[in-house]
Protein backbone atom coordinates (compact mmCIF):
# COMPACT_ATOMS: atom_id res chain seq x y z
CA UNK A 1 0.00 0.00 0.00
CA UNK A 2 3.41 2.12 0.01
CA UNK A 3 4.18 4.56 -3.02
CA UNK A 4 1.04 6.19 -3.99
CA UNK A 5 -0.60 5.52 -0.51
CA UNK A 6 -1.42 9.08 1.15
CA UNK A 7 -0.96 7.23 4.48
CA UNK A 8 2.68 7.35 4.26
CA UNK A 9 6.01 9.94 2.86
CA UNK A 10 7.98 9.01 0.37
CA UNK A 11 10.71 7.59 2.64
CA UNK A 12 7.83 5.16 3.75
CA UNK A 13 7.21 6.62 7.20
CA UNK A 14 3.95 7.54 8.20
CA UNK A 15 2.60 10.62 7.86
CA UNK A 16 1.66 12.80 10.86
CA UNK A 17 -1.36 14.33 9.77
CA UNK A 18 -2.14 17.81 9.63
CA UNK A 19 -5.38 17.82 8.13
CA UNK A 20 -7.88 20.00 9.51
CA UNK A 21 -10.53 16.49 9.04
CA UNK A 22 -8.50 14.38 10.83
CA UNK A 23 -9.33 12.99 13.95
CA UNK A 24 -6.11 12.62 15.83
CA UNK A 25 -4.17 16.29 14.74
CA UNK A 26 -0.45 15.74 14.93
CA UNK A 27 -0.47 12.74 15.69
CA UNK A 28 0.92 9.92 13.02
CA UNK A 29 -1.84 8.61 10.65
CA UNK A 30 -2.72 4.66 12.13
CA UNK A 31 -5.07 2.90 9.56
CA UNK A 32 -7.20 1.05 11.55
CA UNK A 33 -5.94 -2.11 12.35
CA UNK A 34 -6.81 -4.55 9.64
CA UNK A 35 -9.83 -7.57 11.51
CA UNK A 36 -10.72 -10.74 8.91
CA UNK A 37 -8.74 -13.64 9.91
CA UNK A 38 -8.56 -15.62 6.52
CA UNK A 39 -7.39 -11.96 5.06
CA UNK A 40 -4.59 -12.12 7.37
CA UNK A 41 -3.36 -15.73 6.68
CA UNK A 42 -3.53 -15.12 2.61
CA UNK A 43 -1.71 -11.90 3.69
CA UNK A 44 0.89 -13.70 4.76
CA UNK A 45 1.15 -16.25 2.11
CA UNK A 46 1.58 -13.14 -0.79
CA UNK A 47 4.27 -11.24 -1.97
CA UNK A 48 2.99 -8.37 -3.75
CA UNK A 49 0.98 -5.33 -3.27
CA UNK A 50 -1.48 -5.83 -6.04
CA UNK A 51 -2.83 -9.51 -4.33
CA UNK A 52 -2.15 -7.78 -0.79
CA UNK A 53 -4.29 -4.48 -2.46
CA UNK A 54 -7.17 -7.61 -3.43
CA UNK A 55 -7.64 -9.05 -0.53
CA UNK A 56 -8.12 -6.19 1.57
CA UNK A 57 -11.18 -5.56 -0.70
CA UNK A 58 -12.06 -9.23 -0.86
CA UNK A 59 -11.83 -10.08 2.63
CA UNK A 60 -13.05 -6.79 4.27
CA UNK A 61 -11.83 -6.02 7.50
CA UNK A 62 -14.74 -6.54 9.80
CA UNK A 63 -16.71 -8.71 7.44
CA UNK A 64 -18.56 -10.92 9.48
CA UNK A 65 -20.54 -13.74 7.09
CA UNK A 66 -18.68 -16.79 6.24
CA UNK A 67 -14.96 -16.52 5.89
CA UNK A 68 -15.50 -12.47 5.62
CA UNK A 69 -15.03 -12.55 1.87
CA UNK A 70 -17.27 -11.31 -1.54
CA UNK A 71 -16.93 -14.94 -2.72
CA UNK A 72 -18.97 -15.75 0.85
CA UNK A 73 -21.04 -12.69 0.47
CA UNK A 74 -22.36 -14.13 -2.86
CA UNK A 75 -23.23 -17.37 -1.15
CA UNK A 76 -25.16 -16.06 1.40
CA UNK A 77 -27.00 -14.26 -0.97
CA UNK A 78 -27.66 -16.51 -3.55
CA UNK A 79 -27.90 -19.64 -1.02
CA UNK A 80 -30.61 -18.11 1.19
CA UNK A 81 -31.17 -14.86 -1.10
CA UNK A 82 -29.76 -12.42 1.95
CA UNK A 83 -28.12 -8.77 0.91
CA UNK A 84 -25.13 -8.53 2.81
CA UNK A 85 -25.56 -5.31 4.07
CA UNK A 86 -28.65 -4.71 2.00
CA UNK A 87 -26.54 -4.54 -1.16
CA UNK A 88 -25.91 -7.43 -3.89
CA UNK A 89 -22.19 -8.32 -4.14
CA UNK A 90 -23.04 -10.52 -7.46
CA UNK A 91 -21.47 -8.02 -9.45
CA UNK A 92 -18.71 -6.76 -7.48
CA UNK A 93 -17.58 -10.81 -7.61
CA UNK A 94 -18.01 -10.71 -11.68
CA UNK A 95 -16.02 -7.29 -11.64
CA UNK A 96 -13.34 -8.86 -9.16
CA UNK A 97 -12.84 -11.99 -11.64
CA UNK A 98 -12.48 -9.24 -14.48
CA UNK A 99 -9.97 -7.94 -12.60
CA UNK A 100 -7.80 -11.01 -12.11
CA UNK A 101 -8.19 -12.32 -15.57
CA UNK A 102 -6.95 -8.35 -16.64
CA UNK A 103 -4.01 -9.09 -14.16
CA UNK A 104 -2.94 -12.37 -14.97
CA UNK A 105 -3.11 -10.98 -18.85
CA UNK A 106 -0.94 -8.24 -18.22
CA UNK A 107 1.60 -10.33 -16.39
CA UNK A 108 1.12 -14.10 -17.33
CA UNK A 109 4.26 -14.88 -14.95
CA UNK A 110 2.94 -12.92 -12.22
CA UNK A 111 4.31 -14.15 -8.85
CA UNK A 112 1.05 -14.19 -7.05
CA UNK A 113 -0.09 -15.94 -10.09
CA UNK A 114 -1.39 -19.42 -8.01
CA UNK A 115 -3.16 -16.80 -5.25
CA UNK A 116 -5.30 -15.13 -7.88
CA UNK A 117 -6.31 -18.54 -10.12
CA UNK A 118 -7.11 -19.65 -6.78
CA UNK A 119 -9.33 -16.52 -5.58
CA UNK A 120 -10.86 -17.03 -9.81
CA UNK A 121 -11.86 -20.22 -8.85
CA UNK A 122 -13.41 -19.14 -5.16
CA UNK A 123 -15.39 -16.10 -6.61
CA UNK A 124 -16.46 -18.43 -10.12
CA UNK A 125 -17.65 -20.91 -7.23
CA UNK A 126 -19.85 -18.47 -5.43
CA UNK A 127 -21.31 -17.20 -8.41
CA UNK A 128 -22.77 -21.07 -9.52
CA UNK A 129 -24.46 -21.11 -6.01
CA UNK A 130 -27.96 -22.63 -5.64
CA UNK A 131 -30.78 -21.23 -3.79
CA UNK A 132 -31.76 -23.38 -0.85
CA UNK A 133 -35.59 -24.21 -0.92
CA UNK A 134 -37.34 -21.93 1.26
CA UNK A 135 -34.46 -19.09 1.38
CA UNK A 136 -35.59 -15.60 2.35
CA UNK A 137 -36.78 -13.60 -0.35
CA UNK A 138 -35.87 -9.51 -0.29
CA UNK B 1 -26.06 2.88 -15.13
CA UNK B 2 -23.32 1.16 -16.77
CA UNK B 3 -19.50 0.85 -15.49
CA UNK B 4 -18.94 3.27 -18.74
CA UNK B 5 -21.55 5.63 -17.71
CA UNK B 6 -20.50 5.71 -13.99
CA UNK B 7 -16.74 6.13 -14.75
CA UNK B 8 -17.95 9.33 -16.94
CA UNK B 9 -19.48 10.47 -14.64
CA UNK B 10 -16.60 10.55 -12.16
CA UNK B 11 -14.34 11.76 -14.30
CA UNK B 12 -16.46 14.72 -15.96
CA UNK B 13 -17.25 15.37 -11.73
CA UNK B 14 -13.57 15.11 -10.28
CA UNK B 15 -11.22 15.55 -13.96
CA UNK B 16 -7.98 15.45 -11.50
CA UNK B 17 -8.62 11.38 -11.24
CA UNK B 18 -7.89 11.40 -15.30
CA UNK B 19 -4.47 10.33 -15.49
CA UNK B 20 -4.22 7.96 -12.80
CA UNK B 21 -7.64 6.47 -14.47
CA UNK B 22 -6.33 6.38 -17.65
CA UNK B 23 -3.01 4.82 -16.76
CA UNK B 24 -4.98 2.41 -14.50
CA UNK B 25 -7.36 1.35 -16.69
CA UNK B 26 -5.28 1.12 -19.39
CA UNK B 27 -4.29 -2.75 -18.91
CA UNK B 28 -8.18 -3.51 -18.45
CA UNK B 29 -10.55 -2.44 -19.85
CA UNK B 30 -10.48 1.56 -20.41
CA UNK B 31 -13.77 3.26 -19.65
CA UNK B 32 -15.41 0.03 -19.20
CA UNK B 33 -13.43 -1.12 -16.62
CA UNK B 34 -15.67 -2.50 -13.54
CA UNK B 35 -16.55 0.55 -11.10
CA UNK B 36 -15.93 -1.51 -8.14
CA UNK B 37 -12.47 -1.84 -9.33
CA UNK B 38 -11.78 1.68 -10.34
CA UNK B 39 -13.52 2.86 -6.80
CA UNK B 40 -11.84 1.17 -5.02
CA UNK B 41 -8.06 1.11 -6.18
CA UNK B 42 -8.29 4.81 -7.21
CA UNK B 43 -11.02 6.47 -5.80
CA UNK B 44 -10.48 5.49 -2.20
CA UNK B 45 -6.76 6.63 -2.07
CA UNK B 46 -7.78 9.88 -4.30
CA UNK B 47 -10.64 10.41 -1.25
CA UNK B 48 -7.95 10.21 1.38
CA UNK B 49 -5.43 12.48 -0.52
CA UNK B 50 -7.28 15.17 -0.63
CA UNK B 51 -8.52 15.22 2.36
CA UNK B 52 -5.51 15.23 4.26
CA UNK B 53 -4.23 17.87 1.39
CA UNK B 54 -7.79 19.91 2.38
CA UNK B 55 -8.38 20.35 -1.29
CA UNK B 56 -11.73 21.45 -0.05
CA UNK B 57 -12.98 22.15 -3.52
CA UNK B 58 -12.05 19.16 -4.91
CA UNK B 59 -13.93 17.13 -1.77
CA UNK B 60 -16.88 19.14 -2.28
CA UNK B 61 -16.94 18.01 -6.09
CA UNK B 62 -16.32 14.40 -5.33
CA UNK B 63 -19.21 13.81 -2.40
CA UNK B 64 -21.54 15.61 -3.75
CA UNK B 65 -21.33 13.29 -6.86
CA UNK B 66 -21.45 10.72 -4.40
CA UNK B 67 -24.69 12.15 -2.49
CA UNK B 68 -26.05 12.45 -6.23
CA UNK B 69 -25.50 8.60 -6.32
CA UNK B 70 -27.16 7.81 -2.73
CA UNK B 71 -30.10 9.41 -3.82
CA UNK B 72 -29.97 8.75 -7.32
CA UNK B 73 -31.72 5.07 -6.57
CA UNK B 74 -29.43 3.57 -9.51
CA UNK B 75 -28.86 0.21 -8.65
CA UNK B 76 -25.26 -0.52 -10.33
CA UNK B 77 -24.17 3.17 -8.77
CA UNK B 78 -25.30 2.65 -5.13
CA UNK B 79 -23.71 -0.96 -5.19
CA UNK B 80 -20.29 0.17 -5.96
CA UNK B 81 -20.97 3.56 -3.55
CA UNK B 82 -21.38 1.51 -1.11
CA UNK B 83 -19.61 -1.58 -1.29
CA UNK B 84 -16.37 -0.52 -2.89
CA UNK B 85 -16.05 3.33 -1.69
CA UNK B 86 -18.04 4.01 1.91
CA UNK B 87 -17.14 0.20 3.07
CA UNK B 88 -13.34 0.66 2.58
CA UNK B 89 -13.58 4.42 4.44
CA UNK B 90 -15.26 2.97 6.95
CA UNK B 91 -13.16 0.01 7.40
CA UNK B 92 -9.83 1.66 7.06
CA UNK B 93 -10.25 5.03 7.54
CA UNK B 94 -13.11 5.31 9.97
CA UNK B 95 -11.06 6.50 13.55
CA UNK B 96 -8.51 8.91 11.48
CA UNK B 97 -11.11 11.60 10.02
CA UNK B 98 -14.39 13.31 10.96
CA UNK B 99 -16.51 12.23 8.17
CA UNK B 100 -19.29 13.84 9.29
CA UNK B 101 -17.39 17.36 8.22
CA UNK B 102 -17.24 15.91 4.62
CA UNK B 103 -19.94 13.68 3.96
CA UNK B 104 -23.13 15.56 2.71
CA UNK B 105 -26.41 14.48 5.21
CA UNK B 106 -27.68 11.08 3.00
CA UNK B 107 -23.86 9.81 2.35
CA UNK B 108 -23.21 10.16 6.65
CA UNK B 109 -26.07 8.46 7.18
CA UNK B 110 -25.64 5.70 5.34
CA UNK B 111 -21.67 5.60 6.16
CA UNK B 112 -22.47 5.42 10.03
CA UNK B 113 -25.25 2.27 9.42
CA UNK B 114 -22.91 0.33 7.44
CA UNK B 115 -22.58 -3.21 8.45
CA UNK B 116 -20.90 -5.59 6.18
Amino acid sequence: MKGNNPLFNNDGNKKISRSKYSTNLNKPIEAKPYNNKKGEKLLDKVKTEEAKNYIRQHYRSGAKIGDGSTAAAVKEELKNGVKVGGKSHITKAKEGVRYINNTLRKNPNHIDKKFFNSQKRKLENALRTKPIKGGKKQ
Amino acid sequence: MTSKELNKKLLQAVPELKKTFDEFTSWQEGIETGSHTVFENLVVPFAIDIIENEKDEVIKRLFNLIEGIITSKDEYAEEVVQLSFLEPLKAEHGDEYDFSKIMSKETYSLFNSLEY
